[in-house]
């Protein structure tokens, strides 16, 4: 049945060994046009590469000083990325400047601004409305797509804290929880953070030799087939990385590791045991460093107007707003009256759209401005707070 | 009708309980169960009681992932239906097979509820009352004479598995249908409600197993002795929680020989399954996303964006569940097993007897041999029949859901029936034409019954009458026909299906693909693959007839 192509329709028999060499020679080309006008014409994919290498520090980093662009049915952006691996139009002296005030965003795709170009990015909105508000303050971008919270703690050791912010601004989202299980770089050991990988780089390796061919750089910001393979390809990986450090995590500590949070017995161990475990070292570290910190909450966009928050579902028990500096869009995004607004994009990876970055940014602007999170006082805040209470 | 019948919709279509992935078949959960599964079952191919015995501690691990607790449910219909089948047939039951059978429902319950039998130490309880009821119907039917045995043993098996049907399924629907109208007449009725959830598929299996112990009353086939291969056939996980329904003259004796296992029905199930995913998780998932918004809000949309709407529930329905009875019958298939066909192109019927012979067929049939013909069928001449089609369909639409709006539906279907009874179509279609005239024929019939057919889903899917009402309102309102955003969403997902049933219905063969070229064939089946790589839609969208 499956070996009849190899056959002749008519009489029944096997073609020639030639013929049959050439029609499993041309087969999968054939597949490979046959999948990519097939993506073209029904599937419209996204094309969403990411540009990330291997940095000293064991975890993803941006590859500096790449340019790429984003295309879905609803976008087509340019991302570029400064010689020090930040989304920035120019470099930052690690020696901050007299009287500057710095403010470090920590994230993952959606602090980096994908789907947006940067002028419409979460950091570049926070930094003029800080402007606005007469609180000039230069932000740097260290997110990098991919990033949960226990890259961040790593990232903010080695790439943050040399630039002396005032200010640690940390995303949180729903796929934080299971990222920092994925990652591996930390654990909890009777409720205690350690850290247990020493590296990060899934998949690393094998994209760095690609990327020195200029026709895989080309495929992977033109070529709508490859696209899906790759996304399909790293979630199965996730998929499997993540049991398989559940397992381990289960087998090292049987009482805890289960990640749910309704079993009856407490746990110590669960993703968002380790979540909340980070994030109180990301405070600790920017308090130990003369920084302010604030958690700003991305809400899950998959069903609008039905959004929801790691805050209120997963985290609820933790209580974050009551020990945390904490900044989210909920209350403006689920307004009855904000309900056929679009804060995500639907057709590429479900990213902020450029209002969602502002309302973001407004709400963050508010939160530093109201809890004067800022070293630099005495301006006039009241455009900032206007501006996000009419949202 | 003075009765809030939205929130009886409510009930049914929300108030129920997640569907855990496992129960799903195009998730990762169950093709992980799946592998190891069918790799153990091929493993087991030259020992038929072990691979029977795997089939059915399978079929409980996959309904137990939902919900242990009504295992219990099942292995009760099971153990009744085994005794009342020997009994229907007029058979004395041994104090061996009573005690087997009391051991399969004790153990059984214990193991399934073990874990977590601090919490549901009732329902423990209630299997302990059931078998202890059990022991006084046997002692009661050994005195009886051999025909009212068998009398006595069908009526158990009825007033078990129905009375499952009615406190799982109807208590909440009829007592707070009750508990409303009685409000509307000035008197407070109250009790305490039972929000149980609705297990699932259990309109399929207590059909099944009802059918079984029926057929040896009418003496159209043998009861078994075999109480695992009776449980395996209950509980056969591919079909057990949407069907299709299958009777056991049919799927019982397959268990009782060795099953063919070749490389080409491996393959070929496979491929049925992938085209089943194709129409569930492609096709209806995505419709769901048009359909959903039409119906959640009919007073905010255009009158073209409502029928869009309707045309998307209409295909999402069909493919939602032909989509999963394709997907059964695939695994079925590789296991070595054949069910029955389901679906058979009902959108390309031009009567309502057509149409079901063609949707949902093991339900259509089932109503038809134990229903309709239990009504008494046509044998009453006109009047009487019309009633027995109206009844059978009425308690047809109850079958799939305990909503108001499916009451309506199902009334609405034995009219159509009815009329076109009355109307003599069938038979006027019965009368050779020219072969111009024979396809205009066709077509007008078609489109004017394939319109019937959607204001039949419209009744169905309406959340209450209330909705049902505003969207039948916005329809014929003609309220800007401007906004058709969602149309070529529509086209992108049905014109693939119906080029795909035009085939069939031109080669008369639901699996035609080894009748086009290998070179066709082949870029038919790159399309779904392509599709179920690029098209599956990402969110949770469980199968509609999960709530049945």
């Amino acid at each position: 049945m499956i070996v009849d192509i190899f056959k002749n329709t008519t009489s029944g028999r096997f073609h020639s060994p030639g013929k049959i060499a050439l029609i499993l020679l041309c087969a999968p080309i054939y597949i490979l046009i046959f999948g990519e006008i097939f993506m073209r014409l029904f599937a419209g994919v996204a094309l969403m590469p990411r540009y990330v290498t291997g940095g000293d520090d064991g975890i993803r980093r941006n590859i500096p000083n790449s340019a790429y662009s984003q295309t879905s049915q609803e976008v087509d952006i340019e991302i570029r990325v400064n010689s020090q691996g930040l989304r920035a139009d120019r470099d930052f002296p690690l020696q901050k400047p007299e009287g500057t005030c710095r403010i470090a965003v920590l994230g993952d795709s959606f602090f980096m601004g994908y789907e947006v170009d940067i002028e419409n990015s979460f950091s570049y909105l926070l930094e003029s409305k800080l402007a606005d508000a007469n609180q000039p303050c230069e932000i740097l971008n260290f997110s990098v797509s991919g990033f949960g919270t226990a890259e961040y703690i790593v990232s903010m050791e080695s790439r943050v804290l040399p630039f002396d912010p005032d200010l640690v601004i940390f995303e949180l989202h729903q796929t934080d929880l299971r990222e920092n299980v994925i990652s591996n770089l930390f654990t909890l050991d009777d409720g205690q953070l350690v850290r247990t990988g020493n590296n990060y780089l899934p998949a690393i390796a094998v994209r760095d030799k690609l990327m020195q061919y200029a026709i895989y750089r080309w495929l992977i910001e033109h070529s709508q087939l490859y696209s899906v393979i790759r996304e399909h390809a790293g979630k199965t990986v996730k998929q499997l990385l993540l049991v398989k450090n559940t397992v381990k995590n289960y087998l090292s500590n049987p009482s805890g590791a289960t990640g749910n949070s309704t079993d009856t017995a407490p746990t110590q161990n669960s993703p968002e045991d380790l979540l909340h475990a980070l994030l109180e070292r990301g405070r600790q570290l920017s308090n130990e460093n003369n920084a302010e910190f604030l958690l700003v909450d991305i809400p899950n966009g998959f069903d609008p107007p039905n959004y929801y928050s790691v805050l209120d579902i997963e985290m609820k028990d933790y209580d974050l707003p009551a020990n945390f500096h904490l900044a989210s869009p909920m209350n403006v995004f689920t307004r009855p009256e904000n309900s056929k607004k679009k804060y995500y994009y639907q057709k590429g990876h479900l990213h902020l759209s450029i209002e969602g970055n502002r309302v973001v940014a407004d709400v963050a602007a508010q939160a530093i401005l109201s809890k004067s999170l800022l070293a630099v006082t005495g301006a006039d805040h009241s455009d900032v707070e206007r501006a996000s209470t009419e949202d | 009708m003075g009765i809030d019948a939205s929130s009886d919709a409510a009930v049914s279509l929300n108030k129920k309980t997640r569907v855990l992935p496992l129960v799903l078949f195009h998730t990762s959960t169950f093709f992980l169960f799946f592998a190891i599964f069918i790799a153990l079952y091929f493993g087991l191919h030259k020992f038929l009681t072990a691979q029977n015995l795997l089939v059915l501690v399978g079929s409980y691990i996959f309904y137990a992932a939902w919900d242990e607790r009504f295992l219990v449910l099942i292995m009760a219909s099971t153990a009744t239906d085994y005794i009342a089948g020997l009994g229907a047939a007029g058979r004395q039951i041994s104090r061996r097979v009573a005690l087997k059978t009391a051991a399969f429902l004790l153990i059984g319950s214990g193991v399934a509820l073990g874990a977590t039998i601090a919490e549901s130490w009732q329902f423990f309880a209630a299997v302990v009352v059931f078998v202890g009821a059990g022991a006084l119907a046997l002692r009661h039917a050994t005195g009886l004479e051999e025909a009212s045995r068998r009398k006595f043993w069908m009526t158990i098996s009825l007033i078990v598995n129905l009375g499952l049907l009615a406190v799982f399924k109807y208590f909440n629907f009829f007592a707070d249908s009750l508990a409303t109208l009685a409000s509307g007449a000035g008197l407070e009725l109250t009790w305490t409600t039972l929000y149980i959830a609705l297990p699932v598929g259990i309109s399929f299996y207590t059909f099944q197993t009802l059918s079984y112990t029926i057929d040896i009353y009418r003496d159209r086939m043998k009861p078994t002795e075999k109480l695992m291969e009776l449980a395996a056939y209950i509980a056969f996980f591919p079909q057990l929680v949407a069907g299709p329904i299958e009777r056991a003259r049919n799927l019982l004796p397959q268990f009782f020989k060795r099953r063919e296992i070749t490389f080409e029905r491996i393959t070929s199930g496979a491929m049925l399954f992938a085209w089943g995913m194709y129409k569930k998780a492609v096709i209806a998932d995505n419709l769901s996303i048009i359909a959903n918004d039409a119906f959640a809000s009919p007073d905010t949309m255009t009158s073209a964006g409502l029928w869009l709407g309707l045309i998307a529930f209409t295909f999402q329905i069909y493919c939602d569940f032909s989509g999963y009875s394709d997907m059964a019958r695939g695994i079925a298939r590789i296991m070595g097993f054949d069910l029955m066909v389901n679906f058979r192109l009902p959108y390309f019927s031009r009567t309502p007897s057509e149409f079901w012979r063609g949707w949902h067929i093991s339900l259509s049939s089932w109503l038809r041999d134990y229903l309709y013909i239990g009504l008494g069928g046509n044998r009453g001449g006109g009047l009487l029949t019309y009633r027995n089609l109206f009844l059978t369909m009425l308690l047809g639409g109850l079958w799939h859901g305990a909503a108001w709006t499916f009451v309506l539906w199902g009334a609405y279907q034995g009219s159509v029936l009815v009329v076109y009874r009355i109307a003599h179509i069938d038979q006027w279609l019965a009368r050779p034409l020219s072969p111009v005239f024979e396809f205009t024929r066709s077509a007008i019939t078609m489109a004017i019954f394939f319109f019937l057919t959607m204001i039949g889903w419209l009744i169905f899917r309406a959340n209450g009458l209330d909705n049902l009402a505003t969207y039948f309102d916005g329809l014929f309102a003609m309220r800007a026909l401007g906004d058709t955003g969602s149309l070529t969403t529509v086209l992108k997902f049905i014109v693939p299906l119906v080029i795909v049933q035009i085939l069939q219905a031109h080669y008369k063969k639901l699996e035609f693909q080894f009748d086009v070229t290998p070179f066709l064939r082949y870029n038919m089946y790159l399309f779904v693959l392509f599709s179920i790589v690029a098209l599956t839609y990402q969110g949770e969208v469980e199968f509609i007839y999960f709530d049945f």
